[in-house]
């Protein structure tokens, strides 16, 4: 069952990003006639020469226009741009996330800031919390997440939907806690273990779909729900040496919120 | 859509969290099997491997190795079955080591006991001092890590004479069972000859068989005839199969 989830979400991937790249062509033409930053969701449109439906319906026309008619529903790359902020004010974290598991925590909250040409970089600080029935001592554990994200493509394929179908990354976790370390402890007389056991490093994988606000001055700019498939260093550094383990065994599943921020 | 991925797929809050999916309480389990099994035999035959952290193939391998067989009684892991003492390599050790055919027990090594090892260990296996009884002999399983607790209750010398004083009427010869030897680092608070010389006052102490070293190594270590038996890593391909018959004992080593 797990094996077979994870090759379908594997799958998943590697079909929603080839249809990305396939849409990089046209939206390039229509960011090539734009003035950057200037761009809106409805200008984006208009571009493509799609008619923006009316409300009901709306999701089942744009779900079936992605799956049946790709020429007329020819998907863009959305510009990630929220150039609403000025001087100061862009050091403003861009978004806030709430994510399950992966590893850091049962549940764990951040922020963080996009940027880049197309804002396809993001840069998260994440606080988990571990309760202490998950680490058997008199009290949780707190959590703290570093995570640095690559999302090539936005496929907005709807006014107020936007696909991305490959997110990726890194990201690190470090774990509160005197019975973790950072360098083995004094008792071991030097190098014993040669590893930390209160830092963990992680690759990921993953997908979001984003439902965008009808208003674009709204605070709340868009929100998005994302999975993440993710391996840490230590399970990567086996697999290599085991053909018993398979890609199931080492990957992880989690989840989370994703909500945009923008000024009003 | 989530929650079936949510169902289908591992989660982890953290590489440390004492989550256990999967058995546990195998000792409980096994034990009785052991006992059972081996109840009224004149002649017991088992096999030890040890230090499997890490090496994954190999432990399969082993273990496909010890099923073909059918002249073992039952299969002892002296300890390390983690490089990490992550949550998910004691699952996946586990895993490999349900397939035997034969029962199995598997010590506490120092590797199992980094962060929260011990209380996963504990609920996986059991109690990491343990003793059982094959046929006529007594096995001593002892924690030898002491160096992962501070010295603090390890070697647990009260568990050694409870067990001494409670010593089974049944039995009457004894195998010690450790993951490091007296000697090791992991016991240099301790004066070695001290574990020794508890062991000894077991009924007819025959050998002591131990790992962590990742080297095969026969020692009379404190010069008084009881052997000290270190099994390779399982990265070296071998098992060691021990023989004990109501005349002594003797080992063979098997490569696969």
């Amino acid at each position: 069952m797990r094996k077979w989830i994870i090759s379908t979400l594997a799958a998943g991937l590697l079909c929603s990003a080839g249809a990305a790249a396939q849409g990089i062509g046209g939206a390039a033409q229509t960011a090539a006639k734009e003035e950057p930053g200037q761009r809106s969701a409805d200008s984006l449109h208009a571009a493509n020469g799609q008619a923006i439906a009316p409300d009901s319906d709306r999701v089942v026309r744009l779900l079936e226009g992605c799956l049946t008619e790709p020429a007329r529903f020819r998907p863009a790359v959305e510009q990630r741009r929220h150039a609403d902020y000025r001087g100061w004010a862009r050091l403003l974290p861009t978004h806030c996330k709430l994510q399950y598991a992966g590893g850091m925590g049962v549940a764990s909250i951040g922020f963080g800031w996009d940027y880049g040409r197309r804002n396809q970089w993001e840069t998260d600080l994440q606080i988990g919390w571990l309760p202490k029935h998950y680490i058997g001592a008199g009290e949780g554990r707190p959590i703290v997440t570093f995570r640095e994200s690559f999302i090539p493509w936005n496929i907005r394929c709807h006014r107020q939907l936007g696909i991305e179908p490959l997110s990726c990354g890194l990201y690190l976790t470090f774990i509160a806690g005197e019975e973790f370390w950072m360098q083995e402890p004094q008792k071991y007389g030097g190098p014993y273990y040669r590893f930390s056991t209160r830092m963990r490093a992680y690759i990921y994988v993953g997908q979001r779909i984003t439902w965008y606000s009808r208003n674009p001055r709204s605070l709340l700019r868009s929100i998005g729900f994302y999975y993440e498939l993710s391996a840490k260093e230590l399970d990567l550094l086996a697999k290599c040496t085991n053909r018993e383990l398979s890609i199931a065994d080492i990957f992880y599943f989690s989840f989370g919120v994703r909500v945009q921020l923008m000024k009003p | 859509m989530l929650a079936l991925f949510a169902a289908g797929c591992q989660t982890e809050y953290h590489a440390y969290d004492t989550r256990v999916e999967g058995t546990c309480g195998i000792h409980a389990r096994n034990i009785p099997r052991i006992e059972r099994s081996c109840s009224g035999k004149r002649t017991i035959r088992f096999a030890v491997i040890s230090d499997t952290q890490r090496w994954y193939d190999e432990t399969v391998d082993a273990v496909a190795a010890i099923n073909a067989r059918d002249d073992i009684d039952f299969v002892i892991n002296a300890g390390d079955i983690t490089d990490w003492g992550l949550r998910a390599e004691f699952e996946r050790q586990r895993d490999i080591f349900e397939r035997l055919k034969v029962p199995y027990v598997v010590l506490l090594g120092n590797h199992d006991c980094l962060v929260t090892g011990p209380l996963i260990y504990r609920k996986i296996f059991g109690e990491p001092d343990f003793a059982f009884t094959a046929g006529s002999v007594r096995f001593i399983c002892l924690n030898t890590n002491a160096l992962e607790f501070d010295y603090e209750g390890v070697p647990d010398f009260g568990f050694v004479e409870a067990e001494r004083s409670a010593y089974p009427a049944s039995c009457n010869r004894t195998i010690a069972v450790m993951h490091a030897s007296p000697v090791s680092e992991q016991l240099n608070g301790i004066p070695a000859k001290l574990l020794h010389e508890r062991l000894r006052s077991f009924p007819a102490l025959q050998v002591c068989i131990h790992g962590h070293g990742h080297g095969y190594e026969v020692c009379d270590l404190f010069d008084d005839g009881i052997l000290y038996i270190q099994n390779d890593a399982i990265v070296k391909r071998n098992y060691l199969v021990y023989t004990v018959t109501e005349k002594g004992w003797e080992h063979e080593k098997v490569d696969y």
